[in-house]
């Protein structure tokens, strides 16, 4: 079942050799059972993605037929084109990368590597018990203080602007702050005690010794923020209510309800479908590209996507 | 902090400059642990105990939210069984299936990279997109599931418009999503020591004995890690029941956190909404204590030895 | 973690100190809310802009816009100011810009009496008693009255303000189904028939095509079960509710026979893919074939659909058997509403006059299909100009019962519990009597914790 058992299972099959045909007929049908079982997985876990960059290149008699159409032919590549002039979507983009996603991702990096050196690499009293309060807050759900902070930005006139997701980006987060600490950790005290011998103070330590050997870790704050940032839903819902601010995922929301609100349904499902399949795919090619990172990322502290 | 207070006097000059120094270097999070934590936590209370409805001055009224949920609210004990519901199917599930998931790409096969890619994918893909897939793939009347039962003379599934069934799908949608515990226990199940598998095939344990002895103990930790925090962040999803089925159909998705918004940002019940955030916060609370305390069995550091 | 010693006491002990320091630190601050908006009101009128910003929730309003904005009488009523219009925003949207303390100028087609009673629109009745555009004898006196809330006028009646209930049905479906349609249903019993003609369905059950939703357009609200079987569920000068009325009971049995014989599911399903609440769109499928709907019907129906429109007829919106002689008929409001915190609530106000003027009005007309009840305009409107359209431009004598709609000031929280018992009783959960006990019930309670008993 498991890569150690099967290794361990060819050392025995060595030791016993009467038994070889057996186990290797027994080994392949089971291989064999695997990977059936994972590709019928495969499919069934691709498929809605599947289902929703094929649908962008239908037209609507081939949405709205029975049997459903699995491979449109002719695809109508011009969906995308379409769909994206059918709203405001630049605009939407740029608000999502330049507005929010960057600017946030750039901030929580800058402040949380600060922090997380102020954790793991000066010795004060009390450190640990306030990081413990910093892991401690990662529990905390956002709604819970959702409405009074919506009070707070509202008084400082920061209603449909970014200020709301951009400023508390300078103070930290817990989650990359925990593992930007856990990850300054394993670097040998030496290097920074080093650098203090020949005079550097702590900020430059940070920035020339531990930076230059944080890229991993670093690579998965990134990541992480901003594809945290790209998929934000609920935050933009509240803070956002003017068109032109809006980013991409309530810019598509809002696509919806236009389409389908008003009988003005011609191509509403193609085109959703379509604006859909560009706002995944930024995060679907950053995965493919940065693969190793992601998954270290998730394996060393359970973020979430 | 006393400790901190108390001790300056017998710390030597290079402790009392790391100490101003590690403060110093905290201090982001710090302030912003009060700002955007705290204070909100603080204020939510307050305002919990009021009737605010963000045009009027608020009325300060004790507990009558709080009671008024217990009692006579038409939503709040619809929308608790709801939520536990989702979250007590929806996590074991989520958790058992990518238990499974990740032993069956533990194992010794070819393309476990794509297999991995492709599980993990739905669960950074934005909710928004996936949302309208979803409803595109689950509709009774145009969805894709029953545009084959109709190809085949069969009878529609109502997935996401009889209140019996639609609940049931959002946790089939959300044990879609859990790509990022497949990989955590990817993660841990390499790091089982192959000796252990060895020592339980000299006693003659079979694939199910070897799996129930050796890889779910040796996994407890890790299983244990994915539930909690599968149960902090199910109470939180918004995204997936606002977008796909706005609550309905009959409320049957009306869950805790999309509640607390509309009461919140659509009905501006302030009041009620605190009183739900505050309840909320106790609910997470309890299961954070709960991880904590166990922590010791689950914390797995990258460096740390 | 535990590895770095610190122990329970001392975390413990330290957190109640930062805890009560916090305490008091935020004693202060907590009251904040109530005086910062006062300053930024304050700050406002320093900047005087010369945009009037307009929001409302249709989403075929736009075209409208676009042509009467070009066209010289907007301009100059305007005094140079420009529009800034944006539809589809729902109500939702429109209450984070007031409680952010930044709502647009001017909207239209949201909870009129809900906003109005909160303080979050301002009493107009001064600047329309001022105004020389706007003359209270030439506007139906339905649509006057329901500009006023309590003495208070809630904004300037406009854009649409006619008459609601119609019951259009799509003869061309029902002649199929071998029905006469030279004469259309009145009773439940009459239109249950119909809808059973009409309603098809596939070997494998599901639904192709349907009669009647009886809870879709107009007939979603308790305005219009209430006054389909002569009751009034909410008193506006006791403030009392009547919801658990005996004869609601039975309007939620009946109605719910409806969506029985089709399919809940199916039902639902339908709606989750036609848009919100569905509003025509399923009638321009022809899928559904009656829709109790309002004057705007024929003409939305002709601009969005004429093929199907062409076979649109209206008639009485439906009652029981022993009322069959009840013309049921509900005007009520649309209106620019002005926002407290507006920044140009004169430029608002200037729109809500403009919305009055023929040009206004026959742009709206031609353009959307929508009617407001200005009554020298409306003799010069063509009543065979959109199928079904001449019921309602007739109607007004023979209404024998009328309604103001929209008139509770948690109509919208009402309409939410509606929604839900009555799925309850259609799907066999909940004894109808009981859901109309429940009903009332929860209304009180919202009521009173409204804080408006």
């Amino acid at each position: 079942m498991t890569s150690a058992s099967q290794s361990v299972r060819t050392q025995r099959e060595v030791r016993h050799p009467e038994k070889t045909a057996f186990l290797s007929l027994s080994k392949a049908l089971g291989r064999v059972a695997v990977y059936v079982v994972l590709i019928f997985l495969g499919v069934t876990w691709i498929f809605p993605l599947y289902w929703m960059a094929s649908s962008a290149l239908k037209d609507d008699p081939q949405v709205y037929t029975v049997p459903p159409v699995l491979i449109p032919n002719p695809a109508h590549w011009n969906n995308f084109a379409d769909a994206w002039n059918r709203f405001d979507f630049n605009r939407a983009a740029f608000n999502s990368v330049f507005l929010y996603s960057l600017p946030v991702t750039l901030f929580t990096l800058i402040s949380s590597m600060i922090v997380a050196y102020g954790f793991a690499k000066i010795r004060w009293r009390g450190r640990d018990a306030l990081f413990w309060v910093c892991i401690a807050t990662m529990m905390l759900p956002w709604q819970v203080t959702m409405v009074p902070l919506f009070i707070i930005f509202k008084n400082l006139g920061w209603i449909n602007t970014y200020w709301p997701f951009v400023v508390p980006s300078l103070f930290g987060n817990a989650y990359f702050i925990f593992l930007l600490r856990q990850f300054f950790l394993t670097i040998p005290e030496e290097l920074s005690d080093a650098a203090r011998i020949d005079g550097a103070s702590e900020m430059g330590i940070l920035w020339r010794v531990i930076l230059p050997l944080s890229k991993p870790a670093i690579a998965v704050v990134l990541l992480f923020r901003f594809l945290w940032a790209w998929n934000d839903y609920l935050g933009p819902l509240i803070y956002i209510n003017s068109e032109a601010m809006q980013p991409l995922a309530l810019a598509i929301y809002r696509m919806r309800t236009l389409a389908l609100s008003m009988g003005n349904t011609a191509m509403a499902y193609p085109h959703l479908m379509a604006v859909s399949t560009l706002i995944a795919l930024p995060i679907i090619l950053m995965f493919i590209f940065a693969q190793r990172t992601f998954i270290e990322g998730i394996s060393t502290t359970g973020l979430k996507g | 902090m006393t400790a901190i207070v108390t001790g300056w006097r017998n710390m030597s000059k290079t402790e009392r400059r790391n100490q101003i120094l590690g403060l110093l270097f905290v201090s982001p999070w710090l302030i912003g642990f009060l700002l955007f934590a705290l204070f909100p936590l603080i204020a939510s209370f307050y305002y919990s105990l009021t009737n605010y409805d963000f045009i009027r001055e608020p009325r300060f009224i004790g507990l009558a939210n709080y009671q008024r949920l217990f009692t006579v609210d038409p939503d709040f004990w619809i929308v608790m069984y709801n939520t536990l519901y989702y979250v007590g199917i929806g996590v074991p599930l989520g958790v058992a299936v990518a238990f499974l998931i990740a032993n069956l790409l533990n194992s010794d096969i070819k393309g476990r990279t794509l297999f991995r890619s492709v599980i993990y994918i739905p669960s950074i893909v934005p909710a928004v997109c996936t949302a309208m897939v979803w409803l595109f793939i689950l509709n009774v009347q145009y969805g894709v599931i029953n545009g084959f039962l109709k190809t085949l003379g069969m009878a529609t599934i109502p997935f996401l418009s009889s209140p019996d069934l639609a609940k049931p799908s959002l946790i089939m949608i959300y044990v879609w999503a859990q790509g990022t515990a497949v990989v955590i226990f990817l993660a841990a199940l390499q790091d089982v020591p192959r000796s252990l598998y060895d020592a339980a095939l000299v006693d003659g344990a079979n694939l199910w004995q070897r799996f129930w002895n050796v890889t779910v103990p040796m996994c407890t930790p890790v299983i244990l890690f994915n539930f909690i925090m599968g149960i902090i962040t199910a109470f939180q999803d918004f995204t997936l029941p606002f977008v796909l089925t706005g609550g309905g159909p009959m409320k049957s998705t009306e869950f805790y956190v999309v509640n607390l918004y509309r009461n919140a940002f659509v009905q501006f019940s302030i009041g009620k909404a605190s009183a739900m955030a505050w309840i909320l916060f106790l609910i997470i609370l309890f299961f954070s204590v709960v991880l904590f305390r166990t922590s010791a069995r689950w914390v797995y550091y990258g460096g740390e030895k | 973690m535990n590895q770095n010693g610190i122990s329970r006491r001392q975390f413990l002990q330290w957190s109640a100190v930062t805890t009560g320091a916090l305490l008091v630190a935020a004693c202060g601050p907590a009251a904040a809310p109530s005086t910062a908006p006062a300053a930024e009101q304050g700050a406002a009128p320093a900047t005087a802009p010369n945009t009037v910003q307009y929001w409302y929730a249709w989403g075929n309003l736009d075209p409208a816009l676009a042509k009467i904005v070009e066209t010289d009488e907007f301009k100059e009523h305007m005094g140079g100011a420009t529009l800034e219009y944006k539809g589809s925003t729902g109500q939702d949207v429109l209450l984070t810009a007031i409680a952010a303390g930044t709502p647009p100028d001017g909207g239209s087609n949201y909870s009129y009496v809900n906003l109005f009673t909160r303080g979050a629109t301002i009493d107009v009745k001064d600047m329309v008693d001022a105004s020389t555009v706007i003359n209270k004898d030439d506007i139906l006196e339905g649509v006057w009255n329901s500009a006023f809330y309590k003495g208070g006028m809630i904004g300037i009646p406009g854009i649409e303000c006619y008459l609601w209930w119609g019951l259009n049905v799509n003869i061309e479906t029902a002649e199929k189904a071998g029905l006469d349609a030279s004469t259309l249903p009145k009773t439940w019993d009459e239109v249950l028939e119909w809808h059973k003609a009409m309603t098809i369905k596939d070997d494998a059950g599901n639904l192709l095509q349907f009669g009647l939703d009886p809870y879709d357009a107009m007939a979603n609200e308790p305005d219009f079960i209430s006054a389909s079987y002569g009751f009034k569920w909410f008193d506006e000068e006791t403030g009392k509710f009547d919801l658990a009325n005996p004869r609601m009971a039975e309007g939620l049995n009946t109605l719910g026979e409806f969506i029985r014989i089709a399919g809940p599911d199916q039902f639902a399903g339908m709606r989750q893919v036609e848009g919100h609440g569905t509003w025509g769109a399923a009638f321009n499928a022809g899928v559904q074939n009656m829709i109790i709907e309002g004057y705007w019907h024929p003409g939305e129906t002709q601009i969005q659909k004429p093929e199907v429109a062409q076979y649109n007829r209206a008639s009485w919106a439906p009652v029981p058997a022993d009322r069959k002689d009840a013309n049921i008929m509900a005007t009520g409001l649309h209106a620019v509403a002005i926002f407290k915190d507006a920044k140009n609530k004169e430029g608002a106000f200037k729109l809500g006059e403009f919305f009055q003027t023929p040009t206004a009005l026959n742009i709206i007309f031609q353009e959307v299909g929508w009617i407001h009840g200005v009554k020298s305009w409306l003799e010069t409107v063509d009543k065979n100009a959109y199928p079904g359209l001449s019921f309602y431009i007739d109607a007004g004598p023979q209404v024998t019962e009328w309604t103001i709609g929209r008139r509770c000031p948690i109509n919208d929280f009402v309409i939410t519990q509606y929604v839900e018992l009555r799925e309850q009783v259609y799907r066999n959960l909940i004894d109808p009597q009981a859901a109309a006990e429940e009903l009332q019930k929860r209304a009180e309670a919202e009521w009173e914790a409204q804080g408006l008993g």
